[in-house]
């Protein structure tokens, strides 16, 4: 329950944060595209079912945020979903290797796919040189940031794991039980 | 994926299909409710711009989030000019092309002696007063006198009833008339609604009591086609509709939306927006069109208003 609770608190000041920073979601002058992030944060805190979910939902406050067609978003982020699912299917282990390159692929082809997809939907000319280079931008900047709050993460658990009181081996036990 | 996994991938990607098929009604009330729920988060963040802004101000750093942002711009900005330059190329040409073509007409319409109008169009470009401003106009705080000395606005200008209606900085002492329009460049954004001594409110096209006759417009290889004529109504949303279109008309998403208003006094149409949506039903005798309006900036501060005037010089001769 907490854990949903943070996570559309994420999700919520992410998608706020890019819409104030910049005018239209879809603006490529900001190089972190931090519905990416969002996405990524829905992929590594939820599984199965919940995990398709909230892909979908980020999907759809990107769409109700932006100009774009309502739906496009949503579909390709379930999309994104499923086939992590998919992927993930044999077992998961969550590394910061594991987390960056799951950034870098998600938001990539997240991007990539919805200029594409925006293009043909309103006839514009497509430019898939373009959509390339600003996908790269906004997938390698997500994933920098991604490894980042990894690092930090890590750190934290680190610096806990420090603090924290004896471990409870069986020796401690003892001691613990004799001395009361 | 297991049956649950699998039966919600195939609800979610339903839903994300219905929603890209949804009528535009739906569209509109599902951004609105979600607009709603970011607003909240947008204050905060807009508050905390402000006060980033300031800090960096008071201990006499440069803004450096800005500066990040602004390399990025100035690349963007940079791509846009390629782009722009480009298309400015291309339209030289199709301007020489036509030019060569019409040259015939060019010397005949110079030999023609032309008169000076009696009725010509001016703008004149006006302030849009912020709401601290249009609020203490209206309360009388800005001109105390009252009515005792016979100086009080307009009673439907500083109506209590309009209070969200913009107001701009003339009124009938610049000549200006109900209905005419406000634009933002060569866009219609807007029309006079009430017209007070000094001051007058206005309509933006978006707002639910607008109406206008508009024409669409377009662009194909051989030049701009003028489609059928209607009526441009606000909704009070950001997009606008465009009824009285009959369905035996072509209607494409992508059309301009222009003025329909033309004469020999104003003979250019003004741009209104574009259609972003056009839909007709089976049984139905009208399209239902979507316009999307000309943009405008986050503050209004100066438009300009199209008013006809009197040739003063005509006049002068004739007495």
């Amino acid at each position: 329950m907490i854990r949903h609770l943070l996570l559309i608190l994420f999700v919520y000041g992410l998608l706020t944060i890019q819409v104030g920073c910049s005018r239209e979601l879809s603006s490529s002058l900001l190089p972190v595209w931090l519905p990416g992030l969002a996405l990524m944060l829905c992929l590594e805190f939820s599984t199965g079912a919940m995990l398709l979910a909230w892909t979908a939902c980020v999907g759809l406050l990107t769409d109700c945020l932006s100009v774009d067609p309502l739906g496009t978003n949503a579909i390709i982020a379930t999309v994104i979903g499923i086939m992590v699912t998919l992927i993930r299917a044999e077992g998961r282990v969550s590394t910061i290797t594991s987390v960056v390159v799951t950034t870098l692929l998600t938001t990539f082809v997240w991007r990539f796919a919805s200029m594409t997809v925006l293009s043909l939907v309103e006839t514009q000319s497509i430019n898939l040189e373009k959509f390339a280079q600003i996908a790269i931008k906004n997938s390698l900047s997500n994933a920098a940031v991604a490894w980042a709050l990894m690092l930090l993460m890590t750190f934290w658990r680190l610096m806990g794991a420090r603090d924290a009181g004896p471990s409870l081996s069986l020796r401690n036990r003892w001691t613990m039980l004799t001395n009361q | 994926m297991n049956t649950k996994t699998t039966l919600t991938a195939c609800g979610l990607l339903l839903i994300g299909v219905g929603l890209y098929f949804a009528p535009s009604k739906v569209v509109v009330e599902t951004r609105a409710v979600v607009q709603d729920l970011v607003r909240p988060g947008l204050e905060l963040v807009r508050l905390a711009k402000s006060k980033l802004g300031s800090a960096t101000t008071y201990f006499g750093m440069s803004a450096s989030p800005d500066a990040i942002s602004q390399e990025q711009q100035i690349a963007a900005l940079r791509e846009e000019l390629e782009a722009e330059r480009e298309l400015n190329r291309s339209l030289q040409i199709r301007i020489a092309k036509l030019c060569e073509r019409h040259s015939d007409e060019i010397e005949i319409s110079n030999a023609i002696s032309r008169t000076e109008r009696l009725i010509v169009p001016s703008l004149v470009e006006v302030a849009v007063l912020g709401d601290t401003i249009g609020e203490e106009w209206r309360s009388g705080k800005l001109l105390d006198q009252g009515s005792q000395n016979g100086i009080r606005e307009n009673e439907l200008v500083i109506s209590p009833k309009n209070p969200n209606k913009s107001l701009i900085d003339v009124g009938e002492d610049t000549g200006l008339s109900i209905d005419d329009a406000i634009l933002l460049g060569r866009c219609v954004i807007g029309k006079v609604a009430q017209v007070g001594k000094w001051t007058s409110t206005f309509l933006l096209v978006t707002d639910a009591k607008y109406r206008g006759r508009a024409q669409l417009i377009r662009e194909t290889e051989n030049g701009y086609v003028y489609e059928a004529r209607g009526i441009l109504k606000g909704q009070g949303t950001e997009l606008c509709r465009l009824d009285d279109i009959p369905a035996e008309n072509s209607v494409q998403v992508g059309d301009a939306v222009y003025t329909a208003e033309r004469s020999g006094i104003l003979p250019t149409p003004l741009y209104y927006g574009k259609v972003v949506e056009a839909s007709l039903g089976q049984d139905d005798r009208e399209w239902t069109i979507y316009v999307r309006p000309a943009p405008l900036p986050t503050q209004l501060t100066l438009v300009q208003v199209l008013r006809t005037a009197i040739n003063q010089d005509r006049l002068a001769v004739k007495q």
